[in-house]
């Protein structure tokens, strides 16, 4: 008689197809053989993970149809276990197998596309954006500007494509009514910051100045290194234009000062 | 009975209800939460969430404690829902009798246990700990099963009263889970009602299966089925109006539908109300 780490130890491999010496501590009935009584919970187990792909990727799903999504999943499945309890952790690397899974080839948009949706996903549930301290911040900004480290939205997430995928996202909504044209440009790359303020979830598109800002205050640099930045990459162009811009827009929700607690 | 202030039939809460519920405020005594869809750190569901629990007293219902696997308890699964019972105060929390993660891998699945005294043992000394780090009494569900292990020594109506009594928690006991088991298992679910001890029974499901050639599956998609609303009448004949709950998680109704379903429990609750 197994122990029950044993016996579970055989059922999780056989549900991942390794073996199946589970089966013979299984009984066989009038309808089915103990093969077919443990397939009904691997079909379930496969089942599951599917579903919680599809919920995810709704978008991707409608892009290639339901045959052609589950033969990717199925594959990614095969390849990759679920390692947390929330179904809505799994699939965050299926853009990365997406891009190389040989059937896909041909859709070279798909990879970026399914990373959008994975990026408004988790912002969904993510933490709130705090409210920025204009009044600190003045009072910092005197004393420390250069030492200032903003930070952006907890909820938010900057994603570059050759592809107009948040057109192809946006097109592929259940709500949408617009043209149902794209025109694809050669050599163009789009920058989108994906982001949620309380409950309302945006998708912004960004000029290349805007992304490489974005960047830096998502790497940490203090102020005075992107100012510097900005010289050596943007000579005309100015923070003093861009910081109150970005604060108006909702992008910045919070600062700190390099190496101090708080300003003086 | 077990004690408990909830009374009547509730129905599980869907996002898709969201919005119904909000603006309509049906009437309802009660909601069952899907837990582990709000272990999230903000966001709109949560927000819906805090404003559905401003109108309804609400139950939690998890599925992901994984009370008979062999894995260490996860501390920090354990946290999240102490943290959610914190914030929405429900009446009564609950977890299914069975294992969904194996060696860190997570199946989403009810997986089945062996009846032996083992596994008795192993699943009470873990809802026991359970219950020390929520500081409240949980209820363990009856999954619906579609084998039965050879060197079981236990029925299962035996080895679900021996864990409750042994760890000292209460039962949600799902009706339509006992008659799938007993048509894939070939037993008799009313054998499965009389074995069972009154005094731990806290709440009952009701959902729908899908009828196969060779089995029983619970899918959580259909309306109740009259061989289940039949076992439900048997049920509260011998432990009384329990709170009741209607699941439905898969091809999921408007909320009108739900209720309809609910009228009905209610309906064949009624018969016993006063006399329980």
């Amino acid at each position: 008689m197994p122990s029950l780490h044993e016996l579970q130890k055989m059922f999780a491999d056989f549900l991942n197809r390794e073996n199946d010496d589970v089966l013979q501590h299984v009984q066989s009935s009038e309808h089915l053989s103990a093969q077919e009584h443990v397939a009904i919970y691997q079909n379930s187990v496969r089942g599951a993970l599917q579903n919680g792909l599809k919920e995810i990727y709704p978008v991707c799903l409608k892009l290639v149809g339901e045959d052609f999504f589950l033969m990717m999943a199925d594959e990614y499945i095969d390849q990759t276990p679920s390692h947390s309890s929330d179904l809505g952790h799994y699939g965050e690397d299926f853009a990365d197998f997406i891009a190389t899974f040989p059937p896909a080839e041909s859709l070279p948009y798909l990879p970026d596309t399914v990373r959008l949706e994975w990026a408004w996903h988790t912002i969904y549930d993510a933490a709130n954006t705090t409210r920025l301290d204009f009044q600190k911040l003045a009072a910092c900004y005197n004393q420390e500007g250069g030492n200032i480290v903003f930070a952006l939205p907890p909820a938010s997430v900057l994603l570059s494509s050759p592809y107009p995928i948040h057109q192809i996202w946006e097109m592929n909504q259940a709500d949408y009514t617009g043209e149902d044209q794209l025109t694809l440009r050669e050599n163009q790359q789009y920058y989108l910051f994906i982001w949620r303020s309380r409950s309302n979830l945006r998708i912004d598109l960004l000029t290349e100045l805007e992304w490489n800002v974005l960047q830096w205050i998502q790497n940490k640099l203090p102020l005075g290194q992107i100012c510097s930045n900005l010289h050596n990459e943007y000579p005309n162009d100015s923070i003093a234009e861009i910081l109150p811009q970005f604060i108006s827009r909702g992008w910045l929700a919070d600062f700190f000062i390099q190496n101090k607690p708080v300003c003086a | 009975m077990a004690t408990t202030t909830l009374k009547g039939i509730g129905v599980g809460l869907r996002s898709c209800h969201y919005p119904f519920l909000e603006l309509e405020k049906p009437s309802i005594p009660w909601l069952e939460v899907l837990a582990d869809n709000y272990f999230c750190a903000a966001g709109p569901s949560l927000q819906h969430l805090e404003k559905i629990v401003s109108i309804y007293p609400v139950t939690l219902h998890c599925v992901g404690m994984s009370l008979g696997s062999t894995d260490p308890l996860d501390t920090k699964y354990l946290k999240k829902l102490k943290s959610l019972i914190d914030l929405v105060k429900p009446q009564l929390v609950s977890d299914h009798l069975c294992w969904t993660s194996f060696a860190g891998q997570h199946f989403h699945e009810l997986l089945p246990l062996p009846y032996t005294e083992e596994a008795v043992v192993h699943a009470a000394n873990r809802i026991r700990i359970v219950q020390d780090l929520l500081q409240r009494k949980i209820m363990i569900e009856n999954v619906s099963s579609y084998l039965s292990f050879s060197h079981s020594t236990l029925t299962e109506w035996d080895f679900l009263q021996a864990v409750a009594d042994e760890a000292d928690c209460l039962i949600l006991l799902d009706i339509n889970n006992i008659y799938v088991s007993s048509h894939n298992n070939h037993f008799d679910p009313l054998q499965y009602l009389a074995a069972l001890s009154t005094k731990r029974i806290a709440q009952f499901h009701l959902a729908g299966y899908q009828e196969f050639e060779t089995h029983l599956l619970d899918t959580h998609g259909a309306p109740v089925y009259p061989a289940v609303w039949k076992l439900f009448n048997d049920a509260l004949e011998k432990f009384g109006p329990i709170p009741t709950s209607i699941e439905w998680d898969n091809n999921i109704p408007d909320f009108p539908k739900l209720l309809q379903e609910a009228r009905h429990a209610q309906k064949i609750m009624g018969k016993y109300a006063i006399t329980a």
